[in-house]
């Protein structure tokens, strides 16, 4: 928990501070820059049919299924007063840390089941080497309309090596398991799905091709504060669910434990597909 | 850090190296190789691990299936790890900002989680051994 925070303030001040971290932005006519946000290198890009677009550094973050509007963290604290936005980072560090730890922990409680874990990581990386490549590459950018995030091809590297590792490690995960992957695996699978979400400046779609991880973790919470809630009101605990974390609960269902990883990976896909068609559907 | 070396090439004009200026030969070369390294070292990690007796503690949850499971080693996040890392050194420009702090992430939590991993290994050893030294007492 603590290495999750510390990581999340690493993560967070350095895509707030670093000048390499950028987007390119287009400039309509003499258009003013906020007092927060700053262009890095003054060259700008000038499109074919006469756009002009320049490096900005800028908190900002795709909204999905709405064109042409990007959600500016400085708007959760402007209503504070005209200074306010200045401290628009302390916003940003704590959101970071809230995502990395929220999606490392749901990794960590997903991984309870042969397979379960790192097939539904390599669905979700696939998701994530797409966003990147296309982000990274301004051909693509352009013609969808997103975010062109200078250098973040290279990240598509790393995201391939990610996936590669997941579907290798599932050859020894896969049921019957020769092998878990504990907590040096579930944390590490979390934290880099999270802080690559949050690169490639699509956090707000987490929820959707983060699907199977949110419905983990909000199983377990529902059914604590449930059961603590009735212990309160009737002097017994009652369940929501036969079993959190929600595999258990199929588990115990009768379901066999393959069959439900396989299930949940299918899950993994739908919810990856629905936030791929993001890109083009809004 | 093979895309710095071919770059060099490229300079001297060394016939094929100009394939590392794209980004899509060196994502499909790092998928090859993150795969080749899971697989093959893996195998050998996961004997290791085996021989090492680095099992997971298996809660009693009643579950259909539980005790087949007792004795699987754990800790297998390291081929995840290893998997990751050396083909992202290699092929990579580590010089970005995006790179070096997506190694640092994984590092870092890879590092915590073996942390934990650990204590909640040694932990049970120790207590398999307090248990075995009380039956040979008796």
């Amino acid at each position: 928990m603590l290495g999750q925070i510390g990581l999340g303030i690493i993560i967070g001040s350095t895509l707030y501070f670093n000048d390499n971290v950028v987007i390119s932005r287009e400039i309509i006519g003499g258009k003013k820059l906020a007092p927060y946000e700053r262009t890095v290198n003054h060259q700008e890009r000038v499109t074919k049919d006469g756009h002009r677009f320049a490096d900005v550094k800028t908190p900002i973050t795709t909204i999905p299924f709405v064109k042409n509007h990007e959600f500016n963290y400085a708007k959760l604290i402007s209503w504070m007063g005209p200074g306010a936005e200045k401290y628009t980072f302390i916003l940003y560090i704590l959101i970071v840390i809230v995502i990395i730890t929220a999606v490392s922990n749901g990794a960590n409680l997903t991984d309870g089941l042969d397979g379960l874990a790192t097939g539904v990581s390599a669905v979700i990386g696939v998701c994530l080497g797409i966003f990147a490549y296309v982000s990274g590459n301004i051909q693509f950018a352009e013609y969808l309309n997103i975010m062109y995030i200078p250098n973040l091809g290279e990240l598509s590297i790393f995201i391939a090596a990610f996936v590669g590792a997941c579907v290798g490690f599932l050859w020894y995960n896969a049921y019957p398991a020769q092998v878990f992957m504990g907590d040096t695996g579930s944390l590490a699978l979390g934290g880099i799905i999270a802080s690559i979400a949050i690169i490639v400046r699509k956090e707000l779609l987490i929820p959707i091709f983060c699907g199977v991880f949110l419905i983990e973790n909000l199983s377990v919470v529902l059914q604590v504060s449930y059961f603590k809630y009735t212990k309160k009101k009737y002097g017994e605990g009652r369940r929501i669910f036969k079993m959190s974390p929600l595999h258990h609960h199929y588990q115990k269902l009768g379901y066999h434990e393959s069959k439900i990883a396989v299930r949940f990976w299918i899950v993994t896909i739908i919810c990856a597909a629905v936030s791929i068609a993001t890109l083009k559907m809004r | 850090m093979l895309y710095y070396l071919f770059n060099y090439l490229k300079s001297l004009n060394f016939s094929g190296s100009g394939m590392f200026q794209f980004i899509t030969f060196r994502v499909t070369m790092a998928l090859l190789l993150s795969l080749a390294i899971s697989l093959l070292l893996g195998k050998r990690i996961v004997k290791y691990l085996q021989r090492k007796q680095i099992g997971e503690t298996i809660r009693d949850l009643g579950l259909a299936g539980e005790n087949s499971k007792k004795g699987t080693p754990t800790m297998g996040g390291l081929i995840i790890l290893s998997s990751i890392l050396i083909p992202t050194l290699l092929f990579a420009q580590i010089k970005t900002v995006y790179i070096w702090l997506m190694l640092l992430c994984t590092v870092w939590l890879g590092l915590i989680g073996f942390l934990d991993d650990y204590i909640k290994v040694f932990k049970k050893i120790k207590k398999d051994l307090l248990v075995s030294l009380k039956c040979s007492d008796r």
